[in-house]
This record gives structure tokens, C-alpha cells and sequence, in this order.
């Protein structure tokens, strides 16, 4: 022992800086939508998993610690990556955030009509809902679509009275070509398209059906305003 | 060998010690249970101390990413505030006082003073560089109006990093008493544990800044 640190341990930090420069890289170098965003993020916290791991084993000199220092710090580093990971990764939780944004939808257009001077009551219908579920449904699925029209060739009415709603009805759709969808972005994007604000200020729509959905890289919103037969 | 008592079970009687004696004995009985159950660096308390403490943070920052479910836009927004480039330095920062530490250990082992209290006062400095780069960042995080009360993001961000640089103000203390030591040419059979303590609780700062690193600054804003 002659006070040379072992050839390992400099292997590791510099295993540690390249690492670092990687993840970086990968963060900042990743395009912002897509697919690519959760395997990157994946990749991101497992190579700092095993930076920590590195650090733990060959910095701490768990290496020749006794096995249950070295089990205990192992799990540790194990149940954060794996918690970590499933975190990021997994998108449900969806359904609750799709409820919350849906109610949220719905509030926000009852404040728009009444801001324009409506003093009628805006009542969540389900099978407008549920026309609202097909649409968004289709839309995230064909990428072709990007306004009131189906796969089918199906205008917001037909969609009504294939449910069995047969008042008048209208209709607003969001696109946004990412994981998700914030309440104000949302009603944004309506408020500022000059059609959009029309349907949403005609207080003859006391109905309205909401529905989300979203994959890894599309978030679509549809809302259907209905006028009672 | 020229430091026996580094590598020769120091219960072997002595007429083993030498270097052709150790290899030459037929090994004792328990030996290979002894080092199947391994050494424990710095005191035993003091992991339980480590490992708690990790655990702490570990809950903190999966709630930090549970919370940040509920509004992912949000989050990637706020995390785009922070000056990445600051904290991957601040990482490579504190990478590299964790190996200045690990060679003090090695250096203190061989009794080499001068050596281990050079390279202290180097991990000291890098410690230095982290506070100071962190000072800039939270200066700049909040005149441009990011404060602990500026919704969740901020909140976890100014708690776990605030939290952290108070580990790495304690860490920074330990040093200075470890370089105490070595300057006072503490031999390394009297202060082995403390020594090793510290070296220990320097790097679990180390390894809790590279998750902070990695869960609030990259993979937030992905």
C-alpha cells in the first residue's frame, strides 16, 4: 500500500464524469415530443442509478462492506430507480387527470357564457360524453383528423344522434402534439379561434359532454355543446 | 509489504506478519467467515445515520415526481427555468471531490499527511465551488421571480436543493476536522473510523445531488 488509489476507483470517476456529460446531453439533447421523451427519461435515471451505485460501491468501499450494508444500500438504489422509472413512465393516472381536465372544461366554458352575459345553467350531459369519447377516440387514433370530422366521414351531429341526442350541437376539438394538456392551455387555444369562442358563448348550449385522451405524444380534447330538443 | 497491518489479519500471531508468512499459512478456520462478513466503513451507527438520511431523501423526491403526474406541462415548464449547465457542473463538481476524497482515505492509509491534507483541502475547495455555483443559481431563480412559494415545482426545488446544501455545509465541516486531524498527523489505526465517517457521509452528499440532478433538472424537463 503505498498510497496509490487503486486503478478501479479511477476507472469509476471517470466512468461518473462521462456518465454525467451523457445524461446532460440526453436531456438537453432530446427533441421535446415524442416517444423518445419516456425512453430517454428511462435511460436518464437508470444511468444515474448506476452512477450512484458506482459511487456507493467503489467510493463508499461497499465493495468489501458486510453483505447487509451492501443489500440495504443495493435495495435502496434498486426501489428509487424502479419507483423513479414506473413514475415517469407509466401515463396512467391519466383517467384522474382526464376527469379533472374534463370538469375543468366544462366550468371554464360556464364561465365564458356567463362573462358573455348567459344566465343559464351549463348541465354535463352523458351521451354527449359520449359522442365526445368517439370523437376523441377516433382523433387520437388517425392522425389524418384535425377538426370536427371522423374517420367515418361523421360531422358532430350525426355522432349526436348516433347516441340519441337529437338537439342542435356543436362542437370544439384540441390537438396537442404532446403527453398532456393544461387547463389553461386548453381553453386558450378555444378562446383565441374566433368560432370556437362563438360556440362556446351561445347560451343556448345548456348541455355539454367532455372527453380526453392521450397517447406518449398527442393529447386530444373534445367538448360537444348541445341545445335540448 | 511495508505496512503490514493494512493487509494481515492482525490476529494472526505475529511471527505470521511478514509477507512470505502469510501467503505460506494454511488459513485459519474463521478467516473466510471474516471476510465473507466484510468491513464496515467508519462507524456502524453512522450507516444507519447514512442510509436514513438517504431514505428521507428518497421519499421527498418521489412525492416530487407523484406530484408532478397531476401537471406534467407545469413541471417541464419550471424545470426549464433552472440553469441545467449549472447543475451537471455542480455534478461534475461534486464527482470529483468524492475521488479527491477517496484518494485522502488511501493516502492517510499510508500514513502519507502532507498527501491526504492536500487532497482534503482540494474536495474542501470543490465544496466551495458547489456552494457558490448553488448561490447563483437560487440568486438567479429567484430575481427572475422563483420563489419556495411559486407552486409545486419551486417548492420541492428550493426544499430539496436547500436541504442538500445543508448536508453539504455539514460535509464540508466534517472535512475541516478530518484535516485537523491529518495536519495533527493522526496515524490512521487511531482515527480510522472517524476518517472513514467522513469520507463516507462526503460521498452519500455526492451520490444525493446526482438523483437530484437527474429526477428535478433533466428528467423533469424531458
Amino acid at each position: 500500500m503505498n498510497g496509490a488509489v487503486p486503478r478501479r476507483v479511477t476507472v469509476v470517476f471517470a466512468g461518473l464524469v462521462v456518465a454525467t456529460c451523457v445524461t446532460w446531453w440526453l436531456g438537453s439533447g432530446s427533441s421535446a415530443t415524442g416517444s423518445g421523451v419516456s425512453l430517454a427519461a428511462t435511460l436518464t435515471v437508470l444511468i444515474a442509478s448506476a452512477k450512484i451505485y458506482f459511487i456507493g460501491r467503489d467510493f463508499m468501499e461497499l465493495r468489501s462492506a458486510p453483505s447487509v450494508l451492501r443489500a440495504a444500500f443495493n435495495v435502496w438504489v434498486g426501489v428509487v430507480a424502479v419507483a423513479a422509472i414506473a413514475l415517469v413512465v407509466v401515463p396512467t393516472s391519466a383517467h384522474a387527470d382526464n376527469k379533472r381536465l374534463n370538469d375543468g372544461v366544462a366550468q371554464n366554458v360556464y364561465t365564458i357564457q356567463h362573462q358573455a352575459g348567459c344566465t343559464t345553467n351549463l348541465v354535463l350531459n352523458p351521451q354527449l360524453q359520449l359522442a365526445a369519447q368517439w370523437h376523441t377516440d377516433d382523433v387520437l387514433n388517425n392522425r389524418s383528423l384535425d377538426d370536427d370530422l371522423g374517420s367515418d366521414g361523421s360531422t358532430p351531429q350525426d355522432r349526436a344522434n348516433a347516441v340519441g341526442f337529437h338537439g342542435k350541437v356543436a362542437e370544439t376539438v384540441a390537438i396537442n402534439p404532446a403527453l398532456a394538456i393544461s387547463g389553461i392551455e386548453l381553453i386558450n387555444q378555444w378562446y383565441y379561434n374566433p368560432d370556437y369562442l362563438a360556440i362556446m358563448r351561445d347560451c343556448a348550449n345548456t348541455l355539454i359532454g367532455v372527453w380526453s385522451a392521450d397517447s406518449l405524444d398527442r393529447t386530444v380534447v373534445v367538448a360537444v355543446y348541445g341545445q335540448p330538443a | 509489504m511495508t505496512h503490514p497491518q493494512v493487509r494481515v489479519d492482525p490476529d494472526l500471531p505475529e511471527f505470521l506478519w511478514d509477507s512470505d508468512g502469510v501467503e505460506a499459512a494454511p488459513p485459519p478456520a474463521r478467516r473466510p467467515a471474516k471476510a465473507r462478513d466484510g468491513h464496515t466503513p467508519g462507524e456502524a451507527g453512522l450507516w444507519i445515520f447514512i442510509l436514513g438520511d438517504m431514505t428521507l431523501f428518497a421519499a421527498i423526491l418521489i412525492v416530487f415526481l407523484w406530484e408532478r403526474r397531476s401537471d406534467p406541462v407545469v413541471f417541464e415548464e419550471s424545470a426549464h427555468q433552472l440553469i441545467q449547465p449549472i447543475g451537471a457542473a455542480n455534478t461534475l463538481v461534486l464527482v470529483l471531490s468524492s475521488y479527491l476524497v477517496v484518494r485522502a482515505v488511501v493516502a492517510h492509509r499510508a500514513g502519507r499527511y502532507p498527501r491526504a491534507r492536500r487532497l482534503v483541502a482540494a474536495a474542501v475547495s470543490c465544496a466551495a465551488v458547489f456552494a457558490g455555483l448553488k448561490a447563483f443559481e437560487y440568486y438567479s431563480a429567484i430575481s427572475s421571480g422563483h420563489t419556495p412559494s411559486s407552486g409545486t415545482f419551486f417548492t420541492f426545488y428550493f426544499v430539496l436543493t436547500g436541504l442538500h446544501l445543508l448536508h453539504v455545509i455539514v460535509g464540508t465541516a466534517l472535512l475541516l476536522v478530518w484535516q485537523a486531524m491529518l495536519k495533527r498527523r493522526r496515524s490512521w489505526t487511531g482515527s480510522q473510523k472517524v476518517a472513514e465517517g467522513i469520507a463516507s457521509y462526503w460521498h452519500m452528499v455526492d451520490l444525493l445531488w446526482v438523483a437530484i440532478f437527474t429526477l428535478v433538472y433533466l428528467v423533469s424537463a424531458e
